[in-house]
């Protein structure tokens, strides 16, 4: 699995604030510059969606994160 | 109902392998404790606990599940002893069976888990599994469980090395953590009879939740904080060690290469890695790995598996 563009992708989105603009507004425009492989780009847009640019303070973390949790 | 039906049975076979050890002795006892306290975290934890997933692998091939209860027992024994000898060889919980006992009883406990996770294999004999199976199957769980202690060797070997590679690292998680969801897909499609290809699918599948299942627990343990605390080095923190400059990536290196006292909280350390998207990235590693799990899910079902019992571990309908 690649990873490479994946982190560069992240790494604009929340270091040059029109990117992070674009990405919001338009994550399929933004993420074609990028070359991601489908699982990541599938994986960039549900996450878009559900939850967009995670804070500490995101509500919705837990509903992403918790079904994952299953180790134990 | 499903579920809950399946982890009684598998609750049942638990009990029925540790009849071999005396009830009155204190290591029955010990062990019941190890087992109880990583059947808590099971219910606890989530809704769809990892050691039933050769019981949903084996019914989507065959439409029953009951003869992949020794060997979910067994999985589940071997599960215990590694957290265990992990708690052991870290030191670092409070609430371990080392803490509790100390080392040497814990490390009885789990040596004899091992064995009662051989003992447990051989009962499938009694749900009518072959013996070339069985023997196959013995195998198969030995291959998974020596790449889990590679894993594990690596992990431990690294505290030497500094900071992993994002690659060093995820080559650890391979080894010591999606193994327990590979194997136990794994183990659930040759009990369940699948032909070779099909095993090789769900076989895939199981690494890729696995990894997902550990990226999870990740990012829970910056969420929560319990990572920060003891200054572990995880896929979140690695992203943030690898891309920020400045003061972020001074403080950092402070926490988490020279282990000096950190100026910041635990809190303040846990906004840096959202605000520096470290969160964002881990979570999109995890969302990868599950999207990886989904298209192999569909794999299956062209191969006539039938999925319903696994789609509730990646929440899809």
């Amino acid at each position: 699995m690649a990873t490479g563009a994946l982190q560069e992708l992240v790494k604009k989105v929340f270091r040059d604030e029109k990117t992070k603009a674009e990405f919001i507004s338009n994550p399929n425009e933004v993420i074609s510059r990028f070359s991601l492989t489908e699982e990541e780009k599938k994986a960039v847009l549900t996450t878009h969606a559900k939850l967009g640019l995670v804070t500490s303070g995101s509500q919705q973390l837990d509903t992403v994160v918790g079904p994952m949790m299953i180790w134990h | 109902m499903w579920q809950s039906k399946q982890f009684t049975s598998l609750k049942e076979e638990i009990e029925a392998v540790l009849t071999c050890i005396n009830n009155t002795d204190s290591l029955y006892r010990i062990i019941g404790d190890g087992i109880e306290r990583a059947g808590l975290k099971c219910l606890r934890s989530s809704n769809q606990p990892w050691c039933l997933l050769p019981l949903a692998i084996c019914e989507g091939i065959c439409g029953r599940c009951d003869q992949a209860i020794p060997v979910a027992a067994a999985l589940y024994f071997y599960r215990v002893a590694a957290d265990i000898f992990d708690d052991i060889e870290d030191q670092d919980s409070s609430d371990s069976l080392s803490a509790i006992y100390g080392d040497p009883i814990a490390i009885n406990a789990a040596t004899t888990l091992l064995i009662l996770a051989q003992k447990a294999i051989n009962r499938s004999v009694d749900k009518g599994i072959p013996a070339e199976t069985i023997l196959h199957l013995t195998e198969v769980v030995n291959g998974y469980y020596i790449n889990a202690c590679r894993g594990q060797h690596l992990d431990l070997a690294s505290y030497e090395k500094g900071v992993l590679s994002e690659e060093e690292y995820m080559d650890i998680t391979g080894k010591k953590s999606a193994t327990t969801a590979q194997c136990a897909c794994h183990a659930g499609a040759l009990i369940g009879n699948a032909k070779s290809r099909l095993v090789e699918v769900l076989t895939l599948f199981g690494y890729n939740l696995g990894m997902g299942f550990q990226i999870a627990d990740d990012i829970d343990g910056v969420v929560h904080g319990s990572d920060i605390k003891t200054h572990k080095i995880t896929l979140p923190v690695i992203y943030a060690l690898t891309t920020t400059e400045g003061n972020d990536k001074k403080v950092l290196n402070q926490a988490y290469i020279e282990h000096e006292e950190s100026p910041l909280k635990t809190s303040q350390i846990k906004d840096m890695l959202f605000r520096t998207g470290a969160i964002q990235y881990t979570i999109l590693r995890m969302e990868s790995y599950r999207q990886c799990a989904i298209d192999i899910l569909r794999k299956a079902e062209q191969e006539g598996f039938n999925s319903q019992r696994l789609k509730p571990f990646l929440e899809i309908r």
